[in-house]
């Protein structure tokens, strides 16, 4: 047993496909369409050469596509991976105190300064109300959310407004999340399901202009809504 | 269900694998920790503020509308860039500065194709966070000299070049090189050679032309001169200067001082002087309290540059506020210059640099009166050869010497600005001195400029300054008198702060505009 990590993984794989038809129902998958809309908070930009609280950030809403798998443990209970298609968000520029900024920056309030990718995949614990056989079923969940910012774009605005090429990045986040949601079974092995999911998202913004490095701090409570068809086996 | 678990967590390893790879976060551009003299340490370098002419006009009229009314309104845009490049601490030891480089923009003619370069040497600062570049924060000690800068020159097609000097802001240099003639020079030389190779790469590229300009205030009329004087020795071609209000013949102006003619701001100059000599010649003293009352030799040579203000350094005891020597005659000989009486309307300044709770020892201003009466400097105590001394024997007044600026003739014209009441770099000793010692060169080479003195006619072409600072003078003195306060003292303690360099400057690019 030279690799017995990779082989465990491969004999729980095989365990899975194997007992596919044996345990019916007890895994799904679920493809769908999000929307994720951050509501992020962030600090006013610090750093040298920065006005003091003059400027911050707001992080826009994005729809993508989702990716989940569930699996029953009991009747009640199942664990759900929930993933998707890396969203990249806008975001906007906000101009906290146009007098302390050239009239050049002032203006640029609500502009896009960079473009965002996150990956957040998300590990629920769900709590499924009512009896196993029951058409609608209504859940709760909880659940850590792991987000990484993977790739942080500066756009030409936000490069004027810091004087020169920029480049950005934004720590990893490890945060609680939530979510309830209900499912319908369509008949067979599919099924409709729609949440409403949060998390507790907190990161740290650096952005480097030719060596002047400034700094935000921004929080997020995301709300993401979610539809997804589901299906058993 | 364990190994369902267990594969999904592999499942999400494989996702964040995949994830990673997005930008370090580490600058653009090109990086350089040890810059060689000249070079830049970012480049490009980045643009700190970009402002159209309608956005300067905007902010002077509200902020500064008689620093607009003397300059004019805005032609061009400004872009401010913030430069670090590497050059010597005093002792030739590598060490880099900053400083701002400001650009023309805009379509108006006079923004566009090559632009002539003014360097700036500014004057005197005690806080280390001075930086010409930072126009985000109004409270930079140097906010006020980098707008006037921007409004004088930059904003009327001017590249300016100013460096912040080695020591001050993120200058990893532990002291400044105050005053010294040989590493000023240097400092600024190394300034320009890397603003010329940042220009082509702004945000707004700028071509420069062969114009060059030297111009500088205080401090940095003194580290203009000596760049004028250095770039001629090396044969870079300057096209005209402009110091002003500097203490050139500073032998001269330092023995005056322990004549007991102690200048308004003494306390402050004395040991900055003093501390830049000291890190550069090595034999001033064995110990700062050698030289040093007790009360203030603890720290005194990493105090400036430094933390505090000109206030703080005072209310938190670091110096004393005017008493530079003691009340007390360093022998009986010299009670009559302890302080120096008879000398009319300065007898209460000439007093004021004595007291209790002094700054310089008696033992140190004595041995240098006795060198200075031995070996003296041909303009003080009375004017002889107009030379420095010959053959001083004081380390300090050997210093001085070496730093003097008299002896040196320029091969393009120099405007000589300066007001004949200046408490704090005294007229006569300076700028008239400098004008009388180059008074046979052939016409137009050198001007001399008293902006405290009336126009000398329709065809003066200084009357403008002339008159403005008459204008603010009175001002000074009105303002005085409805506040009940001294109208005397308050012209002294902002004459040369605040009176003269707002119309020597403006007298400096008239003079440069003829070129």
């Amino acid at each position: 047993m030279k690799y017995p990590l990779l082989s465990a993984s491969v004999a729980a794989l095989l365990a899975c496909g194997a007992s596919g038809s044996a345990l019916a129902q007890a895994t799904t998958v679920k493809f769908g369409l999000l929307n994720l809309e951050p509501n992020s908070s962030a600090t006013a930009i610090s750093g040298p050469f920065t006005p003091v609280d003059a400027l911050s950030l707001k992080v826009k809403s994005k729809s993508t596509l989702s990716f989940n798998v569930a699996r029953e443990i009991t009747d009640n209970w199942e664990a759900e991976l929930a993933m998707g298609l890396p969203p990249t968000h806008d975001v906007a520029v906000v101009v906290l105190n146009p007098a302390a900024l050239p009239p050049s920056v002032a203006a640029q309030n609500g502009a896009i300064g960079a473009k965002v990718r996150q990956v957040a995949p998300t590990l629920f614990a769900n709590y499924k109300f009512g009896d196993k056989n029951s058409a609608l079923r209504p859940f709760v969940g909880v659940g850590i959310n792991y987000t990484v910012f993977d790739k942080a774009d500066s756009t030409a605005v936000n490069d004027a407004i810091n004087g020169g090429p920029t480049t950005l990045k934004l720590e990893d986040s490890v945060g609680l999340a939530l979510q309830a949601g209900l499912t319908y079974k369509l008949g067979g092995a599919w099924s409709v399901t729609g949440s409403l999911a949060t998390a507790q998202v907190k990161t740290k913004l650096l952005s480097n202009t030719l060596g002047i490095e400034r700094r935000a701090d921004i929080k997020f409570s995301p709300t993401v809504f979610c539809i997804a068809l589901g299906y058993s086996f | 269900m364990t190994y369902y678990k267990a594969s999904w967590a592999a499942l999400g390893a494989t996702l964040l694998v995949a994830a990673c790879g997005g930008g370090d976060g580490g600058p653009k551009g090109t990086q350089d920790a040890n810059p060689a003299r000249g070079a830049l340490m970012q480049s490009p370098p980045p643009r700190i503020t970009s402002m159209t002419a309608a956005d300067f006009t905007a902010i002077l009229t509200v902020k500064q509308p008689s620093l607009l009314q003397l300059v004019g309104t805005p032609v061009c845009g400004v872009d401010v860039q913030y430069l670090q490049y590497g050059t010597v601490g005093a002792v030739g030891e590598a060490t880099n500065a900053s400083g701002a480089l400001m650009v023309p923009t805009g379509s108006d003619a006079k923004c566009t194709g090559a632009r002539p370069i003014v360097m700036y040497a500014h004057g005197t600062n005690v806080s280390k966070r001075y930086n010409l570049a930072d126009f985000s924060d109004s409270t930079n000690p140097a906010y006020g000299e980098a707008v006037l800068m921007a409004a004088l020159y930059a904003a009327q097609g001017y590249v300016v070049v100013a460096p912040n000097y080695a020591g001050y802001d993120s200058s990893p240099l532990s002291y400044h090189p105050y005053l010294n003639a040989d590493q000023q020079s240097k400092d600024m030389i190394d300034a320009l050679a890397a603003a010329k190779k940042a220009l082509p790469t702004l945000v707004n590229p700028t071509t420069a032309s062969s114009k060059l300009f030297i111009t500088g205030y205080s401090q940095g009329g003194f580290v203009a001169m000596a760049t004028h004087r250095a770039m001629q020795a090396a044969g870079i071609p300057v096209t005209a200067s402009a110091p002003l209000s500097g203490p050139y013949a500073l032998a001269a102006q330092s023995d005056a001082t322990y004549y007991g003619n102690v200048n308004a701001g003494g306390t402050i100059f004395t040991p900055m002087i003093a501390t830049s000599y000291q890190k550069a010649y090595g034999n001033l003293y064995s110990t700062p309290s050698d030289f040093y009352e007790s009360a203030y030799a603890t720290g005194i040579e990493t105090l400036i540059p430094g933390t505090y203000d000109t206030s703080t350094l005072i209310t938190g005891g670091k110096l004393p506020m005017t008493a530079l020597f003691s009340s007390t005659p360093p022998a009986p000989a010299f009670a009559a210059i302890t302080p120096p009486t008879g000398t009319g309307s300065t007898d209460a300044l000439f007093a004021a640099g004595f007291g209790t709770g002094n700054l310089i020892k008696n033992s140190a201003r004595l041995a240098y009166l006795m060198d200075a009466m031995a070996n003296p400097d041909g303009v003080v105590p009375t004017f002889t050869t107009g030379a420095p001394a010959a053959n001083p024997q004081s380390t300090l007044r050997q210093a001085v010497k070496k730093n003097d600026l008299r002896g040196w003739t320029p091969a393009a014209p120099v405007l000589l600005c300066a007001g004949k009441g200046d408490p704090t770099v005294f007229y006569d000793l300076n700028t008239k001195l400098m004008g009388a010692l180059w008074v046979g060169l052939p016409a137009g080479l050198v001007t001399v400029l008293d902006v405290d003195s009336a126009p000398t006619g329709a065809s003066d072409p200084f009357a403008a300054a002339k008159v403005g600072f008459a204008q603010s003078k009175t001002a000074t003195i009105n303002a005085a008198i409805a506040a009940g306060k001294d109208p005397a003292a308050q012209v002294a303690m902002t004459y040369h702060g605040g009176l003269v360099p707002p119309f020597c400057n403006a007298a400096a690019r008239g003079f440069f505009s003829q070129f």
